[in-house]
């Protein structure tokens, strides 16, 4: 509930922002053209309208209290929240997005699979352990080797080694 | 119409693209069969699939996952009460009791066939209406383009109407997402805040893979839903419908085929509204409407046939006008776009081949969808066995497979996470994520139309500009039917509230 509240304000704040930013960031437009900046502000007088209503609505739907009580759990709500499997789940997407390149293909899934397998609840090592392995060398095969989809193999030189090894045993094959 | 027949028939029949086909009916049966896989997020886990193919062999090969995915979710919604895909809601009502009576095998031969039958009328109604319409399209001018694209965001209220204030704010949103990078016209770099990451714009393909495939294993991992069949479904055999079967829901089949060609052929309608108006129709105008709900097969035959035409119908103004229909072929577009190909009224001009293919791969993928259905039901469920805790992760893997490939950059696998975490917070929010993407997509074509019409006008000021675009006759219709699409959500409940004050006061 009270997230709700914070990102339509959020929304808001960022709508005015950017409504002045586009008008001074762009170059001036004849009286008679649509010009660059013309379209997206009248987009953001559209959504800044909107955002107010909503907020209206919010307001005239949820009871005072109810809207107090909501901040008030706030904190024990984002520790809640911090603790919970979604918020590891987010971390674990955006730690694989950033190390995907670096690690490469293989090593990132395999790494990823597992980890958001224990995370769903997955409690078979060897099941989990072996799916992992076929599923990882299905895409690289289905996607790298058929379909002939570039795959980064990494920077670390040893993963780099083992993609490059990979890739020569299935050109042999 | 013959030569586009054949020309078409033969890039499906050409063995490798034929044995793709067959793989693309498979994966979007057993995608939509899924539950948490809708068929959007079924074409955006294809793409990577279309990297290598060229252009023409591409829209092949999603259409055939779009049609397959369609029809798996049916396959869900009639033995779990679970639909796989939105479109497939409706089928609950009356495939699930007819599970529940013991005759699983008998709705899912009558879903398939419908499925089948809606698919193909649609696919020749594609055929024959897609070349009238680029004809049409190319005696118009940006301004006709402009509200005909408009009409697609126009549709935006009707989404969601018990929703509609947080429909347009998502729509908004993707709109202005969609200012983003080098402007149109001018090429000067707009709303990028002096970052050289955004000046080439937000790049839709991994952003959609975000919104549709990760979000949505965002929200399995919040709160996974647990499927239980009814009776025993481990050795399910579909049932072919019987002749007699089969005539008595012929008037049912033909009124939702037309029904879902029509509304998918309206930008931004897609399948959902398509079977969920034709279920209520035929409702409306059935004999014993007081059995809808009961399992009859009138019920399953009315969704499962509006929603596959629809499909059909969503590539219409897609090839002909280069303006989707859908959120699916939101994305279609999106990945012949990356493969250089120019939307638009042109494109079916220059290159025939792109409308004889997604004919052709409309109608052998419906065909081979009713046997893969057949053989994925048999063994169906051990496919649902597949722990969440594998095919999770699994579709985050593809959907970052999916990403990267777009420019091989890991830059498009950060932006999808991103989108995955912002589509999260939009769905927390209960905002409309479909609208969102329907705005980003329609936002250049809408923004680059109306301004080349301003540019091409007469007129002294900003005001007499717009009244010259406005009085054009095409223009001025689709401008009108646009306002009254877009305002009879809001108005109506106003209305309502009006006139039931007014009988108070009385």
């Amino acid at each position: 509930m009270a997230i709700e509240l914070i990102v339509n304000a959020l929304l808001l704040v960022f709508s005015l922002f950017c409504f002045f930013y586009v008008g001074a960031t762009m170059p001036k437009s004849p009286v008679n053209e649509l010009g660059a900046e013309q379209w997206p502000q009248a987009i953001l007088i559209l959504l800044i309208i909107s955002i107010v209503w909503n907020l209206r609505n919010y307001f005239k739907r949820n009871a005072h209290s109810d809207i107090v009580q909501a901040f008030k759990n706030i904190f024990p709500d984002l520790i809640q929240f911090f603790k919970s499997k979604l918020f590891l789940g987010m971390i674990m997407l955006m730690v694989m997005a950033w190390a995907y390149e670096p690690l490469g293909f293989l090593a990132t899934s395999i790494l990823f699979l597992i980890g958001y397998g224990i995370l769903l609840g997955e409690r078979r090592p060897w099941f989990l352990a072996v799916t992992v392995l076929v599923i990882t060398l299905i895409l690289y095969v289905g996607f790298s080797v058929f379909l002939g989809v570039m795959l980064p193999r990494g920077y670390v030189p040893f993963l780099r080694q083992i993609a490059l090894f990979l890739e020569s045993v299935f050109q042999h094959l | 119409m013959f030569e586009l027949l054949t020309s078409g028939l033969a890039v499906v029949f050409q063995p490798v693209m034929f044995i793709l086909l067959i793989f693309a009916v498979f994966l979007g049966t057993l995608f939509g069969a899924l539950p948490g896989v809708s068929a959007t997020m079924a074409v955006t886990l294809a793409i990577p699939f279309t990297y290598k193919m060229d252009a023409v062999n591409a829209i092949a090969f999603l259409v055939a996952t779009y049609c397959a995915s369609i029809t798996g979710g049916g396959m869900t919604a009639i033995l779990f009460k679970i639909p796989g895909v939105p479109s497939s809601a409706p089928t609950t009502y009356d495939g699930y009791p007819m599970a529940q009576r013991g005759e699983a095998g008998k709705a899912l031969g009558i879903q398939l066939i419908c499925s089948a039958i809606g698919g193909m009328f649609a696919a020749f109604c594609m055929l024959l209406l897609s070349p009238q319409l680029t004809q049409a399209a190319l005696s118009f001018g940006p301004a006709e383009l402009f509200a005909i694209s408009f009409m697609g965001l126009s549709i935006l209220t009707s989404l969601e109407t018990d929703n509609i204030c947080r429909t347009i704010i998502s729509g908004l949103l993707g709109l202005l997402l969609a200012c983003i990078g080098l402007d149109p016209l001018l090429g000067v770099p707009r709303m990028t805040f002096g970052t050289r990451f955004l000046t080439s714009g937000i790049e839709m393909i991994p952003v959609m893979i975000g919104f549709f495939a990760v979000t949505e294993v965002l929200k399995q991992t919040q709160k996974r839903s647990e499927l239980k069949a009814v009776g025993e479904v481990a050795q399910m055999k579909t049932e072919m419908p019987s002749l007699k079967e089969l005539l008595s829901v012929k008037w049912t089949i033909a009124r939702c085929a037309i029904l879902g060609t029509v509304i998918g052929i309206l930008p931004g309608a897609g399948a959902t509204i398509a079977a969920f108006l034709c279920y209520s129709t035929e409702q409306k105008l059935s004999k014993y409407p007081e059995k809808f709900g009961t399992g009859i097969i009138d019920g399953i035959a009315a969704p499962e046939t509006g929603n596959n035409a629809a499909s059909g119908g969503s590539m219409v103004p897609l090839l002909s006008l280069g303006i989707p229909g859908g959120n699916a072929a939101a994305i279609m577009m999106s990945a012949l776009v990356l493969k250089g190909v120019t939307m638009g009224p042109l494109l079916l001009v220059n290159q025939p081949q792109f409308l004889s293919a997604t004919f052709a791969s409309m109608l052998v993928s419906n065909v081979i969808m009713v046997f893969a259905a057949i053989i994925i039901a048999r063994v169906f469920v051990q496919v649902l066995k597949i722990p969440y805790s594998i095919l999770g992760p699994t579709i985050i893997m593809m959907a970052t497979i999916g990403a990267y490939a777009t420019k091989n950059t890991a830059v498009d696998v950060k932006l999808m996470a991103i989108a995955g975490l912002v589509g999260f917070v939009v769905v927390t929010c209960k905002f409309n994520s479909s609208a969102l993407i329907l705005g980003l997509v329609l936002g250049v074509i809408c923004e680059s139309n109306l301004r080349r019409a301003y540019t091409i006008a007469d007129g002294d000021t900003l005001m007499q500009v717009t009244l010259n675009i406005l009085s054009r006759p095409v223009t001025g219709v689709i401008m009108i039917v646009c306002l009254i699409v877009l305002l009879n959500p809001v108005l109506k409940p106003l209305l309502g509230k009006l006139k039931k004050s007014d009988k108070a006061t009385v």
